[in-house]
């Protein structure tokens, strides 16, 4: 089963979940914390509220849709850790662009189309959806070149990423990534697991961007 | 003992170290050799070097030792004894558990955020080292827990570090001073979930240096990495400064570390391994990889045995080409006490890193200095990269003897300035109160508190002061004592006068 119908499924089958728990709260003020679809990220999103549902209203609308989120993440960085190395780009890819619906179209759109593309033209694919949203101080690069030639006045002085790592990677691929944290930072939607993707999605970009760099030496 | 009871989920259960198995004190040996071997010797990543089912040889100290651990075991129990209906009675036999005894510095602690650490572990234990496996809790506790963030303490207790009280339970049964503890507290609280239990492990191991005694030398850090952290696949994510701020607690254990193993992906940079000797002061060696370092089952275990066998006994050195030939040998970078930082390219030119230390003084420093930003975290941030170009100048060999000076000395001013908030105003405060409240009252001026006060706030204090000063023609003798600690220590942040045990 692919990481799309898993994630619709399971991400159906907690929406179910969490509308039948909101429901049972007419008898207990609380969801358990166990429960609780945000419980594994340990971040604390919008609690279930009783008055939100008016008679007649689709349950569904108790739903906080970070929550949703939070879930999605949480099954996407769980399916992408039970692969490889090489294959975690494109689960990567895919989780973003299926996991949550809070994130921007464009980005959702683009990533789920990188995410069965061959590596140069899903660099561009993954450039041309965030480079107008990318900082005026960020150097023109083609999408394939080094992410480096970003400059740093484009990404600033990450001192939490090796420079080696960013220099292994794509341009596009890290532009994506730099547009994607901020969004998620800005909807309050980066939290464990959304990390663990972008992190799964940086790391092994590098790792693939070295293998083909030392390829090209031999 | 009642006073002590903790609600029912921070602490889980006790184990008899005659079983090594938490509830269940009549398994058979027969099991618990199963068990041990199967476990690479042991289940719960404390201490592992020893069998469990080998006599107690724990280290009872003394007997306020003694008296202490009693108190703290017993509560235990009581606890335990409220929840699970155990009646386990704590007694000294009981209390000493897997020990951490070296007995020389080649012992090594392992901390792996992968499963197959335990394989690297492993190894190493295959080559007659005493390895202490600081791992996943999920890998040895009971499956109807299903919680991320568990430790067993030395006694064998389970504690929950997914509440509050359940670190503060652990947290007490190391044994350490109540404001030392508290910081510890602290650090495990803010660790992110998942990852709290192999940092309470390491502390675990840390606590028995930071109450006098010897800890493992050589640290290894296994796990994926994309530079400043290390997480595992279906596990939590360290950073390097929930390490820096674990080391910063329990100083006593920082200074024991000597050699550090990083086995993790873009780990080797220059400034990530300036990074990590600000951590462990007393570092002599640093073996890391500048790209993709092997995994568990691919080339690991080959590199640590190379650095095991290069990094026996004490030394001060340690050379990349050990590893040549080897698979992604060509990645690693070391640093050495005598060979400075190595990664197999040509040292940066002399132009490079004084453009890097100009610029960075511009963007970085400046605007700390006048306290326009103010340092969040001393381990990290412009400030901190302005530090460590600074120290990477002043050990290029190309560095103008007439500069040198100099350039020390802005050092020095960069590293009080690092640490201006969390510790130099306060302990100035202290120190120099009477000074400050004399000072101040004899120029007809409030006498403020420099510890409660941002930088930009107490240079305006100063400004303040220094104009009313040179306003007088003869300012009294307090004003006169005052105004070069003021200026020369607060403002400047000469060594001078804010001695380095400030930092």
């Amino acid at each position: 089963m692919d990481l799309d119908q898993t994630l619709s499924i399971r991400t159906r089958f907690t929406v179910i979940l969490i509308a039948v728990f909101s429901c049972l709260a007419c008898q207990q003020t609380t969801v358990p914390a166990e429960l609780h679809p945000d419980a594994k990220t340990g971040k604390s999103t919008q609690p279930h509220k009783k008055q939100g549902a008016k008679p007649g209203e689709p349950i569904t609308k108790l739903v906080s849709t970070s929550s949703v989120c939070a879930a999605g993440f949480d099954e996407a960085a769980s399916h992408i850790e039970k692969q490889l190395f090489p294959l975690r780009i494109p689960s990567c890819l895919k989780a973003i662009g299926t996991a949550c619906p809070l994130l921007s179209d464009a980005i959702r759109r683009a990533a789920s189309n990188a995410a069965v593309q061959k590596s140069e033209v899903m660099s561009q694919t993954l450039y041309e959806a965030v480079k107008r949203r990318l900082s005026p101080s960020c150097n023109a690069v083609k999408a394939t070149d080094s992410a480096e030639k970003l400059g740093e006045s484009c990404y600033g002085k990450r001192h939490d990423l090796s420079s080696r790592l960013i220099a292994d990677m794509h341009a596009g691929i890290f532009a994506f990534y730099l547009v994607v944290e901020e969004e998620l930072k800005t909807k309050k939607l980066y939290d464990k697991n959304s990390r663990r993707i972008l992190l799964n999605l940086l790391l092994t970009s590098a790792m693939e961007g070295e293998k083909k760099k030392r390829k090209k030496r031999r | 003992m009642h006073g002590l009871r903790l609600p029912s989920f921070h602490v889980l259960s006790t184990r008899s170290h005659h079983t090594g198995h938490p509830h269940k004190g009549a398994q058979t040996s027969q099991s618990l050799r199963t068990r041990d071997t199967y476990n690479e010797a042991s289940s719960e990543g404390i201490a592992h070097s020893q069998s469990l089912s080998q006599p107690n040889t724990g280290p009872v100290t003394g007997l306020q030792d003694l008296v202490h651990q009693t108190v703290n075991i017993a509560a235990s129990a009581v606890v335990v004894g409220a929840t699970f209906g155990v009646t386990a009675r704590a007694t000294p036999d009981l209390m000493g558990g897997p020990t951490l005894e070296t007995q020389n510095n080649n012992d090594v602690v392992l901390v792996g955020m992968n499963k197959g650490s335990g394989f690297e572990a492993r190894s190493l234990r295959n080559r007659g080292l005493r390895v202490h496996h600081v791992k996943d809790a999920n890998n040895w506790q009971e499956a109807e827990w299903n919680l991320h963030d568990l430790v067993r303490s030395e006694s064998g207790t389970v504690f929950n570090l997914s509440t509050t009280e359940g670190i503060s339970a652990f947290v007490g049964t190391l044994r350490l001073p109540s404001a030392q503890s508290e910081k510890i507290k602290i650090i495990i609280e803010r660790t992110s979930e998942d990852g709290k239990d192999e940092l309470s492990q390491l502390a675990a191991i840390w606590a028995k240096a930071a109450r006098g005694g010897q800890i493992p030398s050589r640290l290894v850090l296994s796990g994926h990495s994309s530079g400043d952290t290390l997480w595992g696949d279906f596990n939590g994510e360290l950073l390097r400064g929930d390490f820096a701020d674990l080391a910063e607690a329990m100083p006593k254990a920082a200074a024991q570390i000597e050699d550090l193993h990083l086995s993790g992906c873009y780990t080797g940079g220059q400034f990530d391994l300036e990074a990590w000797r600000e951590v462990f002061p007393n570092l002599k060696t640093i073996w890391a990889y500048t790209g993709s370092a092997p995994g568990s089952y691919s080339g690991a275990t080959t590199h640590l045995a190379r650095w095991d066998q290069a990094t026996r006994g004490q030394v001060n050195t340690l050379d990349r080409n050990v590893a040549r030939g080897t698979r992604k040998g060509e990645n690693i970078s070391t640093w050495s006490f005598e060979r400075g930082y190595e990664n197999g390219q040509p040292p940066a030119p002399y132009t490079e890193v004084r453009r890097e230390f100009d610029d960075s003084q511009s963007w970085a420093y400046t605007d700390y200095f006048s306290g326009a930003l103010a340092v969040e975290n001393p381990q990290s941030g412009d400030l901190r990269y302005h530090y460590n170009i600074t120290q990477r100048l002043l050990q290029h060999t190309d560095l103008p003897e007439s500069e040198r000076n100099e350039i020390t000395a802005h050092r020095d001013s960069t590293i009080r300035l690092l640490y201006y908030t969390k510790t130099i105003a306060g302990k100035f405060q202290d120190y120099h109160q009477e000074a400050i409240n004399a000072g101040f009252s004899s120029l007809g001026l409030t006498s403020p508190d420099f510890s409660t006060l941002s930088r930009q706030e107490a240079l305006a204090y100063i400004s303040d002061f220094e104009q009313r000063f040179q306003s007088m023609r003869t300012p009294p003798a307090a004003a006169q004592s005052l105004l070069p600690l003021l200026t020369g220590g607060l403002r400047d942040l000469n060594s001078a006068i804010i001695p380095s045990t400030w930092i």
